[in-house]
């Protein structure tokens, strides 16, 4: 069999890359897809604690491409998700420590066991994005509805046909329903008659996801939260299923509020 | 009552500030093409344009741009007159 490299990726960092990645992992994974993981930020690893699984890692991607281990010693298997692996970075060396020719080594011993291998690729559009971008099949890009992120998903689209791979689609993260209707942050429809790509998804602004990965668990392992259902009906799309886009209700609101402090009175939903 | 028009006018919705600015950022971003590339590309097209028709050189404006087939030069070559006899090569 061979699966499909999808390729995570952003242009600007901290819009939610790898966050969209595990979740993305998780959620393939809850519909009994085998998936393989690989954080391929080199130097600065973080898929492994968003995952929760920053303590058992042994081998990483270098060691793996150095001949030091063996893929299969490499990959951490989690335990509440059988079909979900992951393979760390390095966080000892930089990213020219990998090549695009390795990556596409690995990818495809990958690619011969499992149905989806998700690479979380480094912010930038440097030796990092390139090793990442390298192996996929597809590409997944991840914005938020902010000029500096929309641009830099701009110059992304760009590199990536350069590349020669299919046109990528969009993930918008972090939209603020409340917000879009004040007429104070980017609607969806702006954003894509910018960047002229597919949408594949929308999630929601979503304190749970700061609180599920201050735990090490992806909110999309339950998918009872707004950002996990959300990431659920992407990983739906991703596998060729024709999921509406959802409308979410404005979470600004004072009715909102009101609600969400009743729900949990100490959290501050005032704020 | 300045200050009455200013409490009750709405100021326009920072999102249409958002778009339009970035429309004009990722216009320019986009024309990869180097200006001395360009130039060339102008100097070509008034070559071989001017053949058949006048044009009005100072008026030409060449760019780049990216829409749903990929990316496109555009080039908007005012025309002055067509001749009366063109220059019909072989």
């Amino acid at each position: 069999m061979s699966g499909t490299v999808i390729t995570i990726t952003s242009g600007k960092g901290g819009v939610g890359k790898t966050t969209t990645t595990a979740n993305l992992g998780v959620a393939l994974a809850r519909r009994g897809k085998r998936v393989a993981c690989i954080d391929a930020d080199i130097g600065l690893r973080n898929l492994d604690v968003v995952l929760g699984l920053e303590n058992r890692i042994v081998y990483d991607i270098v060691d793996v491409v150095e001949g030091r281990a063996r893929l299969r010693q490499a990959l951490i298997r989690d335990k509440r998700l059988p079909e979900l692996l992951m393979l760390p970075a390095a966080q000892t060396r930089d990213k020219t420590a990998v090549n695009p020719q390795q990556m596409l080594k690995l990818a495809s011993d990958l690619k011969a066991e499992f149905d989806f291998v998700l690479v979380d690729s480094p912010a930038g559009i440097e030796h990092g994005f390139k090793n990442a971008v390298a192996p996929a099949d597809r590409v997944v890009i991840v914005t938020t509805p902010e000029v500096s992120a929309v641009r830099d998903a701009d110059r992304i689209i760009g590199l990536v046909e350069a590349a020669e791979k299919p046109k990528p689609t969009l993930i918008l993260n972090r939209l603020r329903p409340g917000m879009v209707k004040r007429g104070d942050m980017l609607a969806t429809a702006d954003v894509l008659e910018i960047l002229a790509i597919d949408l594949i998804g929308i999630v929601p602004e979503d304190e749970t996801i700061i609180t599920s990965t201050n735990r090490g668990n992806p909110v999309a392992l339950d998918g009872k939260s707004q950002a996990g259902q959300a990431f659920g009906r992407i990983a739906a799309r991703l596998l060729g299923e024709d999921v509406p886009f959802a409308v979410f209700a404005d979470t600004d609101s004072v009715l909102s509020r009101i609600q969400k402090w009743f729900r949990n009175p100490n959290g501050g939903g005032g704020a | 009552m300045r200050w009455l028009d200013s409490l009750f006018r709405r100021a326009e919705p920072s999102a249409q500030i958002a778009k339009a600015r970035l429309k004009i950022a990722i216009q320019i971003d986009r024309s990869n093409l180097s200006p001395e590339l360009l130039m060339m590309l102008q100097e070509d097209i008034v070559r071989a344009v001017s053949q058949r028709i006048d044009i009005d050189r100072e008026g030409m404006k060449i760019t780049t741009e990216r829409g749903e087939g990929g990316q496109r030069l555009i080039a908007d070559i005012p025309i002055k007159k067509v001749r009366a006899k063109p220059a019909l090569g072989e």
